[in-house]
């Protein structure tokens, strides 16, 4: 990976968000020419514009030409830049909750037919829209696009002759690359390296019209074929395959960009092949924190695969993030997708499944669930503010059994889920689809061009879909077993005596906390409280799933939390698991961090036991292990049999991380030391240093096991 | 039947292979200097105390049936001498300062517990250890355990210094799959210096079970000062050599975490060497062990 290596040098650490952009420059440009247009040209303009006129820049070590280079800048703003701003602004931008990123387009049709083949299509459906004037206008949006795509594609082709021929040392590889742009500015890819180059455009023209997150999905699939003619004509060899892959994702930086390799096939069968494993190389040799890599693994994924893959996780990175093939798509199949389609998923974002072009992009948002336990006890007035947060769902002294208290922790999650919904309706209702058509993203989505439709608007195979993020098993599970266990079944406290030690956090009730600290803890293989973590997902999923997003697709569970955790868990009074007013909940699927004391394989055990195919959304189980257990082949394949095990008993996702906590409690303490240290933290993976103080202990204190 | 434990740890790593549960028995009848396990060698239940962790609440003082605790002139003070285990302490310490090591157990609710990890014994090829303390100085414990086990298709590894009648030991051998046997000083007379028992009887054990057909992994703790030199690797190489039950020779590197321990339990630890010794360190002489005996040696 010499190349790779040399490219790191020239590029330095890549933090795609650390400088300003100047896209609204162009846009505003485009704009500028079509004010009196409808919506959508002068949209499609702006787009063209920006993909047309923004600097293409070159590394003069890189193999795959595409990077934000050109279009950030430093120091402060341009009046130039401010007044661009004002008209770009007035157009207006869907956003992360109104469909706009954390998406995966169709690489695959895409690949096939080159940008020319994707303008043909749209000539086709002029003829079948003729005489519908607003499909016709839509359609006339898209190709504005998609020529603009071309010349974007056409200016990274003359940037690449430009640098061949101003550095005679590199003129070799640029020159290649060159080729490699100019033939893909109009027609398909013929090889995997044109193929690759023309993905690689296609994501940085996402990538500079301000979109973040967006998926490139099932790479080792559909760039497979191209990969698969060059390899048998002796084109092409696995380690240069892998080279130009680690060469384009090394331009991710820290930007969240989810790759899903391995996996079945549409058909069902085993979908790995040579180029999952050079994807996974790839990203393993870039050692930055933005590939997201999502590994697929079902029952039949080979051995050596999962080994390769705990060996990346094994360098500290964290991920592939490794995941349940057979959970997920029975999952998705709940949601009446074609069984080739649900087989066909990628991730987007951190964890969160999709379909690859051929739905709109994903919205989520999380839902405090262990505030509702504060609320039942205190009729539904929260604890800390002294505010009605929920309807009130009557004195606690009057719930006699556990089923009493149940019912009204579930009447305040129902309450809590509507007010939930309808805040995401909205805002995700909140823009006119008409004027954020989107006509770059349509192109790429299945099948926005045959019906002429924005991607919104219909245009998709399927429609919008959201995630609801149940925050809390374990501290609600936990809690639900400590109040059966002190409240029901030892009668060590009344339940009202319960609801003044929370809101007292405990202050003066040391010894009714110690008694709740001993109270079952989920994590442990342990019935009495595993049992409320199976009742977790299964409410919560009934809950969830009585709602439809606005053009009837499903709300899905999710159990992830990325880090708001800590962020809600500020919200939220003393819990009766023994928590202290303030304090963070758990992390996402994962068991309370330090609760967990019966080691790895009961961890496995008890998180297997919920359902998870009631959630579509993902999972998010935190494991973290001693760096030895992934570089001594036997201890590694110790832990890719608890793996298997976790797997064959339904758990969904899981991953590792592989640092030691002296290494950790050090890099808080030195972080001039681990400038490059990066870990996971939920659903993605971020330099340690960068990391709040309050993030970092949590990491912290999850468990380190072995 | 029932026995005395201070531990059962899941997902053990190191102790056989694949992944197993370890039932850790308490009592033993050596002594070693540099033992990271001193809370084994007494059978009796105790009472492990961390001051740095007491907040002086006094909870403990109040619980002892004897008065043992006593709260005073700022600190607490613990008169072991007349403890007998029963642990009313612990269960008040809000602090985790005070914890009972040690308890009776019954073999199926040993059993039980290890039975919850089988998926992982199967998908691993792993299963229980016993391990201690000394699990054949409650003979009748573990055969007891090891057979039900067995019977239940576990796979059964007996970690022993070796140190029991040799009566006890054949009865185990139907039922063990694999002995982990050690082997730490050849010399009889460092061997009683350095562990406070003579090992004629452990040699005897050693190639009795060699004989009976018995799978043997030798363990070999290298302890800095005590054997690691070439005259012990020399002696090791022989011992696997000449029995033909031994199948894989494992090196221990000392570790000092049994300091800490012994001084939660009141005790002068036998050996004050604070320095881990270091696996990569014990490589050479693991190369050399191989070319003798051209057995597996692993560096645990």
């Amino acid at each position: 990976m010499e190349q790779l290596e040399r490219l790191k040098r020239e590029v330095g650490p890549l933090s795609v968000w650390a400088r300003p952009s100047l896209k609204d420059i162009y846009l505003a440009r485009g704009y500028e020419a079509h004010l009196d247009d409808p919506n959508v040209i002068a949209r499609a303009w702006a787009d063209a514009t920006l993909f047309t006129d923004s600097e293409k820049y070159v590394y003069e070590n890189d193999l795959v030409a595409g990077s934000l280079t050109g279009i950030q800048f430093d120091g402060p703003e341009s009046e130039e830049l401010i007044q661009a701003h004002r008209l770009v602004d007035s157009y207006g931008t869907r956003q992360f909750l109104t469909n706009n990123d954390h998406w995966a387009p169709d690489y695959a049709t895409f690949l096939n037919e080159g940008v020319g083949g994707v303008i043909a299509r749209i000539e086709k459906s002029r003829e079948v829209h003729a005489g519908d004037a607003e499909a016709l206008e839509f359609l006339d949006a898209m190709e504005i696009v998609m020529r603009g795509l071309s010349r974007f594609i056409e200016g990274y082709a003359r940037a690449a002759w430009r640098k061949a021929e101003a550095c005679p040392a590199h003129r070799r590889t640029l020159s290649a690359m060159a080729e490699a742009c100019a033939h893909v500015v109009s027609d398909a890819p013929r090889t995997f390296r044109e193929a690759l180059q023309l993905m690689w455009l296609t994501h940085m023209a996402f990538r500079i019209t301000g979109r973040y997150a967006m998926a490139l999905g099932r790479v080792d699939q559909f760039l497979y074929p191209f990969y698969e003619r060059d390899a048998a004509a002796g084109r092409l060899t696995e380690g240069e395959a892998c080279e130009l892959l680690a060469c384009a994702f090394y331009k991710v930086g820290d930007d969240i960009v989810n790759i899903a390799v391995g996996g079945v096939k549409p058909d069902g069968s085993d979908a790995l092949n040579r180029l999952s494993y050079a994807v996974l190389h790839a990203v393993g040799a870039c050692n930055i924190p933005g590939p997201n890599l999502s590994a697929r693994i079902h029952a039949g994924t080979a051995e050596d695969f999962l080994d390769e893959c705990l060996k990346v996780i094994g360098t500290g990175l964290g991920y592939p993030a490794l995941m349940n093939d057979e959970v997920n798509v029975a999952a998705l199949s709940r949601y009446g997708y074609a069984i080739e389609d649900a087989r066909d998923y990628c991730m987007v974002g951190c964890i969160e499944n999709l379909l690859q072009g051929r739905q709109p992009p994903w919205t989520d948002g999380r839902f405090n669930t262990p505030k509702h336990i504060e609320l039942a006890l205190n009729r539904g007035v929260c604890m800390l503010t002294g505010v009605r947060q929920g309807p009130d769902t009557g004195d606690p002294t009057a719930f006699s059994t556990m089923d009493d208290f149940l019912a009204a922790f579930e009447a305040q999650l129902r309450h809590g889920a509507s007010k939930y919904m309808r805040r995401f309706y909205n805002l995700n209702e909140s823009v006119n689809p008409k004027s954020y058509r989107s006509p770059f993203m349509s192109c790429f989505c299945r099948d926005c061009i045959g019906r002429a439709k924005d991607i919104n608007e219909g245009g998709a195979l399927y429609p919008s879909v959201h995630g609801a993020c149940c925050m809390g098993i374990a501290t609600v599970a936990d809690s639900l077993a400590a109040i059966e266990k002190l409240v029901y079944e030892t009668k060590r406290m009344t339940l009202s005596h319960l609801a003044e030690c929370l809101k007292a956090d405990f202050e003066g009730y040391e010894p009714e906390r110690h008694l709740l600290l001993a109270a079952p803890k989920y994590g442990n293989d342990d019935e009495y409280v595993d049992k409320y973590a199976v009742w977790f997902v299964e409410k919560m999923h009934e809950i969830f799933s009585r709602y439809r997003t606005r053009d009837g697709g499903g709300v899905y569970l999710a159990m992830a939390a990325n880090t708001q955790n800590i962020s809600d868990g500020r919200m939220v009074a003393a819990t009766p698991d023994g928590r202290r007013a303030r304090e963070a909940l758990n992390d996402a699927a994962s068991p309370m961090h330090g609760c967990d004391k019966n080691g790895p394989t009961a961890v496995v055990l008890s998180t297997t036991k919920p359902d998870y195919s009631l959630v579509a959304c993902g999972t998010v189980v935190n494991q973290k292990y001693s760096p030895v257990m992934f570089t001594d082949d036997q201890l590694c394949g110790k832990l890719r049999a608890l793996i298997r095990v976790y797997f064959a008993r339904g758990g969904q996702e899981m991953q590792i991380n592989a640092v030691s906590r002296a290494v950790l409690m050090d890099a808080s303490e030195h972080p001039e030391n681990y400038g490059g240290l990066v870990v996971r933290v939920s659903g993605f993976s971020a330099f340690y240093t960068s990391l709040s103080k309050d993030v970092q202990r949590d990491i912290l204190q999850r468990t380190e096991h072995s | 039947m029932r026995g005395m434990i201070f531990n059962i740890q899941r997902f053990c790593v190191q102790d056989g292979p694949g992944i197993r549960t370890t039932v850790f028995f308490k009592g033993c009848p050596l002594r070693c200097a540099w033992c990271h396990n001193p809370e084994s060698h007494r059978q009796p239940a105790e009472i492990l105390f961390s001051e740095e962790k007491c907040v002086l609440c006094g909870a403990c003082a109040a619980m002892c049936p004897k008065g043992l605790h006593r709260m005073d002139g700022g600190g607490h003070a613990f008169d072991r001498a007349g403890c007998d285990g029963c642990g009313r302490c612990a269960g008040a310490c809000p602090a985790g300062a005070l914890e009972l090591c040690g308890r009776w157990i019954g073999v199926d609710e040993a059993l039980s517990l290890a039975l919850r990890d089988a998926d992982f014994y199967s998908a691993s090829g792993g299963g229980l250890t016993l391990s201690g303390g000394e699990p054949m100085a409650q003979p009748e414990f573990a055969l007891a355990l090891a057979k039900s086990a067995h019977e239940a298709g576990v796979h059964v590894c007996l970690e022993t210094c070796g140190f029991c009648a040799q009566e006890d030991l054949e009865r185990m051998l139907p039922c063990v799959d694999l002995f982990l046997f050690d082997f730490k000083l050849a010399d009889a007379e460092a061997h009683r210096r350095w562990t406070g028992a003579d090992n004629a009887r452990i040699l005897k054990n050693l190639a009795f079970l060699g004989e009976q057909g018995g799978r043997i992994v030798l363990r070999c703790p290298i302890i800095p000062g005590v054997n690691l030199e070439k005259a012990h690797f020399e002696a090791v190489a022989r011992a696997a050599s000449s029995n033909r039950g031994v199948l894989q020779i494992d090196l221990e590197p000392y570790h000092p975490l049994g300091i800490d321990k012994a001084q939660r339990l009141g005790r002068r630890p036998g050996f004050c060497d604070t320095a881990f010794l270091d696996r990569e360190a014990l490589e050479p002489q693991a190369q050399r062990l191989r070319a003798l005996t051209g057995l597996p040696v692993t560096i645990v």
